[in-house]
């Protein structure tokens, strides 16, 4: 189902702690929305409101309707629990059906339902198992296909694939997001991993203590972070501390250190004090005789190179002893001998436009 | 890694075989006891048979002595574990003030004697004016069978996760029924474990019940008696089918309410 999610001035305190913050966040209809952020920020909290588990100040409206008070039971909110929760004792298509069976479903529709929601999730050959008897993957996808027979409203999903490898995670990421698409059904996905929050996302809620630090597209995040913590939190972040000293077209000019001026987009006013940031892979490393007019140019001192073979992760200082990570594709120069060394001087180089001005 | 298999050195072997006598011993002499077709508790058994437990029948105070422990076993039973599941659920899933009051409260008949739980019974029972009656028997039993269920409980519901009943709750469950659809039948082991403890505490306490017992007796008390001014071998008898009714208690509850289960699945 299409549902809008609009939750206003949430607050949830649990004793002497504020777990949420006045959080107030409208969600579009068919969106995978995913909450992120560090553990203990509050984004299972958030989950937990939703689901009717939590009580609260404010005000939870699903698809316009107020779940304020409602309890869980009687939401219809589809959860896929980090643990699954699949009833130990009873076979996948028991679990499968309990929600049918809650609902007063006849034996013969809830049959049905299993069987479409076994094939949908090609469970196929499974139905007789106990959950003992199955997979991490498999596990994962009866919890799916659990929470998904009773047609939800919302889905929520709190870190579900924590517990699997690498390999299986990245196809039940793809998995996962194809049939989100194909039920075009709201789903609220919970996780601490940012390149899942990245990959997985129509909508990225980065949380921290509790409170809504910036809602936005996976572009938005990672090229605009609001503030320096999401900055930081999505993705490397080489931060600068830097000064606005005057405007050069519709670029600003930040003084970094010992004179050295660096161009931003950005609206801050002179004299303000900001924090620069630029992405690892924007940065480029130069030579003397192979600098690009109109970038940004900085000199550093290379500290450490790591080889990673397909791309190079490389680490300087700059004349303020500030560190700064550089992670460029393996060009091939690099086994040829044109290899940087620890100790020699470069330019520090990057496109204006790359740079990230963070207002503090 | 697979533990290498050492052998047991013969000391070691003789100390266990020692330590399992001492255990079963003691029930095998006096199953023989039991037998004898003489009037003394003699053994080995002068002569083998069965008078003595045709005596029991022949004995009223035994019979009603039966009657009366069994009631008191079943009902305390059933109302103990009753108690430690609520008991528990409160200790487990929830923090309140008094938490550890509660849980050593449950438990204390555990620590403080016998001897003094039946005085304290004896004088509190007598004070309110229910002594001398099946209630106050009852009261002592749900009493002193709590804390042996009330421990089993606890551990139980301790390993039950509560992301399963939230599970069925968000499937439509309302919260009673996410309790007896999912949680019931995982603690069932559980609670069976609990009703034995609690059953075999009943059947077999002496201590604290003949403070509260007057011209009807329980099983143990009854036996205790009968030795104290007869020589002949109907105590043996009576307390050799003890032994064999509470094994088979045992065994028909952990069949019925599966025991088993803490082995299969």
């Amino acid at each position: 189902m299409k549902n809008t999610v609009e939750i206003r001035n949430l607050t949830v305190r649990y004793g002497q702690t504020v777990a949420l913050r006045d959080v107030s966040v409208t969600l579009d209809a068919s969106q995978f929305i995913t909450v992120l952020g560090p553990s203990g920020c509050g984004k299972t909290t958030l989950l937990r409101v939703l689901a009717g588990f939590v009580d609260y100040d404010g005000h939870v409206l699903i698809g316009g309707e107020a779940h304020d008070g409602t309890p869980p039971h009687k939401r219809g909110i589809g959860i896929v629990f980090q643990d699954y929760a699949l009833f130990p004792h009873m076979t996948v298509a028991q679990n499968i059906a309990f929600g049918l069976r809650m609902r007063g479903w006849k034996a013969a529709a809830q049959k049905d339902a299993v069987t479409d929601a076994i094939q949908l999730l090609r469970l196929d050959g499974l139905v007789e198992r106990y959950p003992d008897e199955l997979s991490g993957g498999q596990q994962q996808r009866v919890a799916l296909a659990r929470a998904i027979a009773i047609n939800p409203k919302l889905l929520l999903l709190d870190e579900p694939l924590a517990a699997l490898d690498k390999k299986l995670r990245e196809d039940m990421q793809v998995e996962l997001r194809q049939l989100q698409q194909r039920l075009d059904i709201t789903t609220m996905f919970v996780t601490h991993d940012q390149e899942e929050a990245l990959a997985l996302s129509d909508k990225i809620i980065v949380m921290n203590h509790g409170e809504v630090r910036q809602l936005g597209t996976p572009m938005e995040v990672y090229d605009h972070p609001s503030d320096r913590f999401v900055a930081d939190f999505i993705g490397t972040s080489n931060l600068l501390a830097a000064q606005v000293v005057g405007r050069e077209g519709n670029m600003l000019l930040c003084h970094v250190a010992d004179g050295i001026l660096v161009r931003a987009p950005g609206a801050a006013s002179d004299g303000a004090d900001v924090f620069l940031s630029v992405r690892p892979e924007r940065l480029r490393l130069a030579r003397q005789n192979d600098r690009i007019a109109h970038d940004n140019d900085v000199p550093a001192i290379i500290e450490h190179v790591t080889y990673l073979g397909h791309r190079l992760k490389i680490r300087v200082r700059l004349a303020d002893d500030s560190r700064i990570e550089i992670d460029q594709p393996n060009s091939g120069a690099f086994s040829e001998g044109d290899a940087w060394s620890v100790g020699e001087t470069a330019n520090l180089t990057w496109e204006p436009r790359n740079t990230i001005v963070i207002d503090e | 890694m697979r533990p290498t298999m050492r052998s047991i050195s013969p000391l070691t072997k003789t100390f266990g075989y020692a330590v399992i006598a001492f255990l079963v011993l003691p029930l095998v002499v006096l199953v023989g006891v039991s037998l004898n077709a003489g009037v003394e508790q003699n053994f080995p058994p002068s002569g083998l048979s069965l008078r003595w437990y045709a005596n029991i029948v022949n004995r009223d105070g035994f019979l009603n002595a039966i009657q009366m422990t069994m009631i008191l076993a079943v009902i305390s039973t059933a109302s103990s574990v009753f108690v430690s599941i609520l008991a528990a659920l409160a200790i487990v899933r929830y923090r309140f003030f008094g938490r550890d009051l509660l849980l050593t409260a449950i438990l204390s008949p555990l620590i403080v004697p016998q001897v003094v739980v039946g005085m304290a019974f004896l004088v509190t029972l007598s004070a309110i004016g229910i002594f001398k009656s099946m209630i106050a028997l009852l009261l002592l039993h749900s009493v002193i069978t709590v804390p042996f269920a009330a421990r089993v409980m606890v551990g139980t519901l301790t390993g039950a996760r509560v992301s399963l009943e939230e599970a069925a709750r968000s499937l439509g469950a309302p919260p009673w029924k996410a309790f007896i659809l999912i949680t019931l039948p995982l603690i069932r082991p559980g609670i069976a474990a609990a009703a034995v403890f609690a059953f075999v505490t009943s059947f077999e306490n002496f201590t604290a019940t003949q403070f509260l017992v007057w011209d009807r007796t329980t099983l143990p008390v009854e036996i205790y008696t009968y030795v104290q001014t007869e020589s002949d071998p109907t105590g043996a008898a009576m307390s050799s089918a003890i032994v064999l009714t509470v094994c088979v208690v045992v065994l028909v509850l952990s069949r019925v309410l599966g025991l088993d289960m803490l082995t299969k699945r």
